[in-house]
């Protein structure tokens, strides 16, 4: 053995304090089955740009809504009836709908309570009717302070209703590794490195030719002479994934 | 740089997400962040306030042709933080120099114009590339979000100072002055525009760490999808650590040791057996579990003992063992449902059910009345039997046990040496070993030596020797060597030694009874 293995946990605990955690915009929750969630934050800026296009939303209605003034008194009535509901109810109909208004959708954001799940009528209703305070002074001048400072970019109806504003997940394709003769790596690997490899093979589409070759020779694990270094790595990768060939 | 010690999770992120993380960095960091930029604004702020004190407005529009000077420490302050090296203001504000832009004028000047500032000011600042490479690497890493992110953080500007105005303005008592609102747009040079110039530049302070942060941010996001920065960076983390969790040995010799880099591996450790190096491969599978935070160093690892007291402690928890699962019958109704249709279609007539039921009682009774018949045939004869000799030989069998060293002697013969000669005429030297020895055992017995039945011979001699004479226990020792020779090594024994025995035997007999070891208690 060349180290004892300490126990897991144990290190973890005692390393938890003392680790500087990354910054990082990713909430962990995990379910009573040991089940993993990532909420990926939402901040003022995202919510901010489809703060604007619902905005610009509301506004194209009321364009539409403005012959009513016409009508004198009823229309007049009208009118501000579609001005309160629209106001008040218009984010509360889209985030009950989809948890997303047309903004929040257009900016891949979506609201969900602080757990993960969907957002309820109760949540929503209580974080659309806070606006009010949020709004305050002028232009959601409170809001906006509260994002800056909360941890979790809430502002004040979020803090009341339990909510976040996270990225949406987008359901792409399972990612798939390039197929490639499994190679051995030369030395056991530790977890980070095998991570990075996977990832290295996963993203291997994405990147130039010329930088896969430099990524690959950084990675020291080709051989000296290889001249397809980024295919090793390959191979390492699929190594790792599926194992000792047949 | 360090890029083991990075601040930031850095992973592949769209713009906005990029953006997020931005304003995470500048909220954890904001006041070293903020002091920063206020070391090249506030002097500058001063200086220019003594020149233009009569007008508020121009001196802003200055203050605001100056922002890439002023953006420039608290980005040279946050790439290096990124990287753990946390500098102290005083000290970032000494590196100024190295901070600003090479070309500083371009950026206050025809740059200051463009949309994309804090996210070019990275690329100028920390790669510095020249004219058209700097244009074309700005094309490759550009993104829309850039320019949305100034866009909106400009309006973030503003929202932040017409809140902090328009609450001044509310929340004046009544005595005060009021505040006149419209002065501050209008009215240059008065009291309100002053008011509102200041609180224009505070909130410009503000939102200088977020925006700088977050074109940071965009650009390492914009990196890290394009190249694969943090792939590059966990290479070099991985490279960095030989030995840390996971990073074996390399475990190949000669010709091939080339094809592992040494930083992969541990170093000094390539000349393992293949069953060394699955022990080598278990621990690091072993330390692989360890989460990555915080190297292992050699004085975290636990004795046995430590171990057995931390596993106890987390078995201890209430995730262990706190539940306890009870099944309980509970009548919950009838839940019989007549007349089904499944059912209807299996019914029976009663009547047959009926006849049925009775043929298998009867049957049952007739099988009961023959096995009961079967049982009595076979106990008949054991009752006829006399069953007083039966009960008489069993009151006999514990009587043969019931004491040891009676038992013993009644089963010898009266005259030992004279049945011993017999057993040795008749060419029986092993029965007649046994003979002397278990007249010896009885002997010692009943001089109360306790041995129990299981003692072996050297029991036997171990316990003689404590009590009896020497020349007594010299005795046995010859006889037991002797037995022991015939019993287990199938050795023929002396008749010469024998006849020594038989005569020593006598002797001992006549001299000193064995039971005058009894007169010690």
């Amino acid at each position: 053995m060349q180290e004892p293995a300490p126990d897991a946990t144990h290190a973890a605990a005692d390393a938890a304090p003392k680790a500087r955690v990354a910054i990082d915009t990713l909430r962990r929750l995990e379910t009573p089955e040991g089940i993993e969630i990532l909420l990926r934050l939402a901040g003022p800026v995202p919510r901010a740009a489809a703060f604007s296009i619902d905005l610009l939303i509301r506004v194209g209605a009321y364009l539409v809504l403005l012959p009513l003034a016409a009508l004198a008194g009823v229309g007049l009535g009208l009118l501000l009836l579609a001005l309160f509901v629209l106001e008040w109810l218009y984010p509360v109909f889209f985030e009950l709908r989809s948890g997303a208004t047309p903004g929040k959708r257009a900016m891949g954001l979506t609201v969900v309570h602080a757990d993960g799940t969907p957002v309820g009528p109760a949540a929503s209703l209580l974080r659309n009717l806070l606006r009010a305070v949020d709004f305050l002074p002028v232009l959601y001048g409170v809001g906006l302070t509260a994002m800056l400072v909360d941890q979790d970019f809430r502002r004040l109806g979020d803090l009341a209703a339990g909510t976040l504003v996270v990225h949406r997940e987008d359901a792409g394709l399972p990612p798939s590794l390039p197929a490639h003769r499994p190679l051995a790596p030369p030395a056991p690997l530790g977890l980070e490195a095998q991570q990075a490899i996977l990832a290295f093979a996963e993203r291997s589409g994405e990147l130039s030719a010329a930088r896969r070759t430099e990524l690959a020779a950084l990675s020291g694990l080709a051989a000296a002479g290889d001249r397809d270094p980024a295919g090793a790595l390959l191979g390492i990768a699929n190594w790792i994934s599926r194992g000792k060939p047949d | 740089m360090d890029p083991t010690r990075l601040a930031a999770a850095i992973r592949p992120r769209g713009p906005w997400e990029s953006i997020d993380l931005g304003f995470a960095l500048a909220r954890t960091w904001f006041l070293p962040l903020w002091l920063c930029w206020w070391v090249t604004a506030a002097p500058l702020a001063l200086l220019t306030l003594v020149l233009l004190h009569q007008r508020a407005d121009l001196w802003l529009l200055l203050l605001w042709g100056c922002k890439p000077a002023f953006e420039a420490l608290p980005l040279y302050w946050l790439s290096r933080a990124l990287f753990g090296e946390r500098l102290t203001v005083a000290v970032a504000a000494r590196r100024l120099p190295q901070a600003l832009p090479p070309r500083l004028w371009p950026q206050l000047l025809w740059r200051r114009i463009g949309v994309t500032r804090s996210f070019s000011m990275p690329v100028t600042l920390l790669e510095a590339p020249r004219g058209a490479a700097r244009a074309a690497r700005l094309r490759v890493l550009g993104t829309g979000a850039a320019g949305w992110l100034t866009v909106i953080c400009v309006h973030l500007e503003t929202v932040l100072w017409l809140s902090a105005l328009l609450l001044l303005a509310f929340l004046l008592p009544e005595g005060m002055p009021r505040l006149d609102l419209e002065a501050t747009l209008t009215d240059s040079g008065s009291m309100a525009d002053w008011i509102g110039g200041l609180l224009m530049l505070a909130a410009v302070s503000v939102m200088a760490p977020f925006y700088v942060a977050a074109g940071f941010a965009l650009y390492l996001g914009q990196r890290t999808r394009l190249e694969a920065w943090d792939l590059e960076l966990a290479f070099r983390r991985a490279r960095a650590r030989p030995g840390r969790a996971g990073i074996g040995q390399a475990g190949r010799k000669g010709a091939s040791a080339g094809r592992a880099d040494a930083s992969w591996t541990h170093p000094g450790r390539s000349h393992f057996g293949r069953g060394r190096r699955t022990v080598v491969a278990v621990a690091a599978a072993l330390l692989l579990a360890a989460p990555l935070a915080g190297p292992l160093s050699p004085t975290q690892a636990l004795t046995r003992e430590e171990a057995g007291v931390a596993i106890d402690a987390v078995l201890a928890e209430s995730d262990f063992g706190g539940t306890r699962e009870a099944w309980t019958w509970v009548y919950v109704g009838d839940t019989a449902e007549p007349d089904t249709d499944g059912d209807a279609g299996m019914a029976l007539p009663d009547g047959l059910i009926q006849s049925l039921a009775s043929i298998i009682k009867w049957l049952l009774l007739l099988a009961a009345a023959t096995g009961l018949g079967l049982l009595a045939l076979r106990l008949l004869p054991e009752l006829r039997a006399p069953s007083r000799t039966r009960r008489r030989a069993a009151r006999q069998r514990p009587a043969g046990t019931q004491s040891r060293a009676a038992g013993a002697t009644a089963m010898l013969p009266l005259d030992i040496p004279a049945e011993v000669r017999r057993l040795l005429g008749a060419g029986d030297a092993r029965g007649a070993l046994a003979l002397l020895y278990r007249s010896q055992i009885a002997q010692l017995r009943t001089a109360g030596l306790d041995l129990p039945d299981s003692a072996t011979e050297a029991e036997c001699l171990a316990t003689a020797a404590s009590r009896a004479r020497p020349d007594q226990v010299a005795w046995l020792q010859r006889l037991l060597r002797l037995w022991q020779g015939v019993a287990y090594g199938h050795r023929a024994a002396d008749p010469g030694a024998m006849a020594s025995l038989l005569a020593e035997r006598a002797i001992l007999m006549q001299g000193q009874p064995v039971q005058g070891l009894s007169a010690d208690d």
